[in-house]
């Protein structure tokens, strides 16, 4: 273990350290607007709809991420798709996490109650008005637990860029690691591997903890007084 | 020259022999990796329920480490970082390891769960007929709780059958690595993505059949 090497690069392990973490926040928003839309339309009442989204939706929630990722790296340029390494990581990423997440989107909104429904619907509200104010609003508590574990999958899932080439911290890992064994010897994999176990397992556990925090407030506005 | 575009089902048939060992490789590790798992699972939520003092926290940890961190991580600190200090396994072992381990902290997690929500009567009843605590564990606990909990079992057996497509970064000859190195040595991108699509589509369609068929076959006798 030379905790040297970590200093030396402490740039280096930041830039890629901030670089996981804007590919984890634009796949987590572009997951939940997939979601949203997807998980909205599997509930709809015409069934043809409901199938084919079913179908994609089961589609890729079969399929390993990483066969996704290199699906979208490799085999998208056949169709015209020419991505870099960092966005083909995050377009993936999205679509999978969309999916999972249109299922857990799903199950939310089913489990509002019909009432609810047909009461804001007698009221004179249009559809979207329902889906927006009365739907969503209370979709949205039940699913949290889910919806945060899809998240903390999705940020260790950044880490996948790597084999695809995008410079986020298992990469960057590896190529300090490289170097050093090179220039240095010693023992850096130990060491750089060590230590973005546990920037991950930081970044893991904060996310946990800011859900939990999260579900506490939601849950207090609803208790009766 | 544009052949790359179109999908040519002869050169399928022609890599598909080679596909087919990747896919039973992928198979053979995933069905391993399950059982351990299943094993891991079983033991460490024996330790976290009978709170058996310092296992209990060295349990604790391995599942916050496990499930905080990237899979893929944890298989390059295996393969890569523990040569560094002795531990020199081959690749497909250590992915099954890897794997295995990971499985293990969610098959723990679920077992648990199941553990908890087994109603008191039940433990108190073989209890209170001088049974030793071990072998409640044994016959009654386990036998009950996985019955309630197979689909969750499942469904992390799922993940790891998908998840040793990540072994294909350490160079085990799996399914995906096996297409990979197809497209790197042929370009065919397209027929080999499909191969890949529709060979883990199988595989997980079938798991999930199987899994009904063993939530069926254990659920017999106790449906109303």
């Amino acid at each position: 273990m030379n905790i040297q090497l970590i200093y030396a690069n402490a740039g280096f392990f930041t830039k890629a350290a901030l670089l996981t973490l804007a590919m984890f926040a634009a796949s987590v928003a572009l997951a939940t607007l997939i979601a949203v839309i997807f998980g909205g339309l599997a509930t709809i009442k015409n069934s043809a709809v409901r199938t084919a989204f079913r179908i994609v939706i089961e589609f890729l929630r079969d399929v390993p991420l990483i066969v996704n990722v290199f699906f979208v790296f490799f085999g998208a340029p056949i169709f015209g798709l020419q991505l870099g390494p960092i966005e083909a990581t995050v377009v993936s990423l999205a679509l999978w996490g969309g999916a999972n997440g249109a299922e857990i989107v799903r199950g939310g909104i089913n489990a509002v109650s019909a009432h609810q429904i047909e009461s804001a619907r007698a009221l004179g509200l249009s559809r979207l008005c329902v889906f927006a104010f009365i739907v969503v609003p209370q979709a949205v508590r039940p699913i949290i637990p889910a919806y945060a574990g899809l998240c903390t999958v999705l940020l260790q899932s950044t880490s996948l860029g790597a084999l695809v080439g995008a410079p986020e911290l298992l990469k960057s890992a590896q190529i300090i690691i490289e170097r050093a064994a090179y220039f240095q010897g010693g023992m850096p994999g130990m060491t750089v591997y060590t230590f973005i176990l546990v920037l991950y397992f930081a970044a893991g556990s904060t996310l946990t903890r800011l859900t939990r925090s999260l579900e506490r407030r939601l849950n207090r506005s609803t208790q009766p007084s | 020259m544009n052949t790359t575009s179109h999908f040519d089902w002869s050169y399928l048939a022609t890599a598909l022999p080679l596909l087919l060992v990747g896919l039973r490789m992928t198979v053979v590790v995933a069905l391993s990796c399950i059982f351990f798992s299943l094993i891991l699972g079983y033991i460490g939520s024996a330790i976290l329920y009978f709170e058996i003092p310092f296992a209990y926290r060295c349990v604790r940890g391995y599942i916050a480490l496990i499930r905080n961190t990237p899979l893929l991580v944890q298989i390059f600190f295996f393969y890569f970082g523990l040569p560094e200090i002795g531990i020199r396994v081959d690749a497909t072992l250590s992915g099954i390891i890897v794997l295995s381990l990971w499985g293990g902290a969610y098959q723990t997690e679920n077992l648990r769960g199941a553990l908890l929500s087994l109603p008191r009567a039940l433990i108190e009843g073989a209890r209170s007929l001088g049974i030793h605590p071990l072998r409640i564990y044994i016959s009654v606990m386990l036998p009950v709780a996985t019955r309630t909990v197979v689909p969750a079992l499942m469904n992390t057996s799922v993940s790891i059958t998908k998840n040793s497509a990540l072994l294909t970064a350490i160079g085990v000859p799996e399914f995906t690595y096996v297409a990979m190195d197809n497209i790197a040595s042929t370009y065919r991108s397209l027929e080999n993505f499909f191969a890949l699509f529709v060979g883990y589509l199988t595989v997980v369609l079938a798991m999930s059949a199987v899994a009904n068929l063993v939530e069926h076959s254990l659920g017999r006798g106790f449906r109303k």
